[in-house]
């Protein structure tokens, strides 16, 4: 799994890259470090570039949320398709990831 | 007798006419006389024949009447039936409709949507578990993670340990040497410096345990982990497919459920069309009593010329000599002949021949014969017949009314 963070007026994007699975795990810990770094209002994960997302991602989605309802900024997911959209839709996870 | 039959015989309307005007021509009064009582004892005949044709035809008024009866009664039934028929098809599907969207689970009945919603609720909860569980899993490999890193701060520190025990052991080792360049003045401090000795070995030693338990923590953290990998690893897609089919598969059963309900409403509207329209179908059947009505009328008006005619003919037997005339089957079957020549009469052909031609006491005047001559014209040849004869349908007709006679109805004198 890849990343990238731009900010821009308190908010950012991170556009992802690959799949976002249990052995991407360091690396998406990496990623949380880095947005508590800068202070920012709003993150929006852009999910169109990922094709598979097992349980453990969607874990790590909801440690992502954890985090930024402890912070004070909101989470938003977009770009979902295929596999990834489907699986977010029966979860219901697109719901809570609306930010 | 004899005489009649003869005058009968020369005898037919236009003639008797002729006769009459040739009587007055002749002037003499007991010819005209004679003239007259032939005509008025032709007449009386004529009232006989009319008597027993009353009755005959009466009696085919009433089967008809009976008929007309008899069939709308049948029919009336079986309409009955028809409807009867059709609700209890209705009520039926009514039940399959209930009983198809309901689902008996011991004491319990459930309908369609408590079932999806039951199956919703189901599903969400496991796949809440699931989310739940994979969350804790990544939370605790994240704990893990910070866990090593603290587990390697703690070799580190052994490592500075044993870098200290080192130089520990060094200093001692100079330290002896000194002493035992000093003599006796550093006999004390030799001893000193072995027991540093002694102890830096120990804290060697214990290094060297601290380090291998370290280790045996790090192999567990790293068993633990690879534990939560294979927890945490589930590809959940088959099972949410799965869920996703199962809910669309519940849908479509309501909708079909919703359609069943609309039909059968449709068919609850049928059955009450068919039932009002057959309202309207055993209103129709009140014709059977305006028909009864009419033909009752028939027969009473029937009944009163048969009185009138006979009554004109009792006055007249008192009031002349004339004798009344009795069955005599050659009459009468000219007479009938007559009739049946100028009308087929069709099914009722048998019935009417045998009704003109039975004595008072049912015994036929050799009526096998009778309705045979009927048929063939030269048989009776009394009278001559300007109209065209008719097609002559068999007598042989399929009622057997011998018995249906009335007899109360034969009023002779």
């Amino acid at each position: 799994m890849e990343y990238k963070i731009t900010t821009k007026d308190n908010q950012a994007q991170v556009v992802f890259r690959g799949d976002i699975t249990f052995s991407e795990n360091v690396s998406f810990r990496q990623l949380l470090k880095d947005i508590s770094e800068q202070s920012v209002t709003r993150c929006e994960f852009d999910l169109s570039g990922v094709d598979m997302v097992d349980s453990a991602g969607l874990g790590m989605f909801l440690i992502a949320r954890e985090q930024a309802d402890t912070a004070g900024w909101k989470l938003a997911v977009t770009g979902a398709q295929g596999h990834v959209a489907s699986m977010l839709k029966l979860t219901k996870l697109s719901d809570l990831l609306d930010g | 007798m004899d005489d009649k039959m003869a005058v009968v015989g020369d005898m037919n309307t236009p003639e008797l006419t002729d006769g009459l005007t040739d009587g007055l021509a002749d002037g003499l009064a007991t010819s005209r006389t004679e003239v007259l009582a032939t005509a008025l004892g032709r007449w009386l005949e004529m009232h006989h024949v009319m008597g027993r044709g009353f009755n005959t035809l009466d009696h085919e008024v009433d089967l008809v009447a009976k008929l007309v009866s008899t069939s709308t009664d049948e029919l009336s039934a079986l309409f009955h039936k028809l409807v009867q028929n059709a609700q209890d098809q209705s009520t039926g599907m009514e039940e399959i409709v209930r009983a198809a969207s309901l689902v008996e689970l011991g004491k319990e009945t459930l309908t369609l949507p408590e079932i999806i919603s039951y199956l919703e609720e189901v599903f969400n909860e496991g796949i809440m578990n699931v989310l739940q569980l994979a969350q804790t899993a990544m939370s605790l490999v994240y704990a893990l993670d910070d866990v090593v890193i603290d587990v390697k701060e703690v070799v580190r520190h052994i490592g500075e340990i044993e870098q200290i025990n080192k130089q520990t052991n060094l200093l001692a080792l100079n330290a002896k040497i000194e002493a035992t360049r000093a003599g006796d003045a550093g006999r004390g401090f030799g001893v000193v410096a072995d027991e540093v000795r002694q102890l830096s070995q120990n804290i060697n030693t214990l290094a060297n345990t601290l380090r291998s338990r370290v280790n045996a923590v790090h192999s567990g953290i790293s068993e633990g982990h690879e534990q939560l990998q294979s927890i945490a690893s589930l590809d959940m897609s088959g099972n949410l497919k799965a869920k996703d089919r199962i809910e669309n598969m519940m849908k479509a059963m309501v909708l079909q459920n919703a359609d069943f309900q609309e039909k059968l409403a449709t068919s609850a509207e049928r059955s009450n069309e068919l039932q009002s329209d057959m309202s309207s179908v055993i209103m129709r059947f009140q014709f059977q009593d305006k028909t009864q009505q009419q033909l009752d009328g028939v027969r009473m008006t029937m009944s009163v010329l048969k009185d009138l005619v006979n009554d004109l003919a009792q006055e007249t037997y008192v009031d002349t000599d004339l004798q009344p005339i009795e069955d005599d089957s050659d009459i009468m079957e000219a007479w009938v002949d007559r009739v049946i020549k100028r009308c087929s009469l069709g099914e009722m052909r048998q019935r009417f021949v045998q009704g003109m031609l039975l004595k008072p006491d049912h015994t036929e005047f050799g009526v096998s014969t009778t309705i045979e001559a009927v048929d063939e014209d030269e048989a009776i040849e009394m009278f001559v017949e300007t109209e065209k004869p008719d097609e002559t349908s068999k007598p042989g007709a399929s009622n057997a009314v011998a018995d249906d006679f009335d007899d109360d109805d034969i009023e002779l004198f």
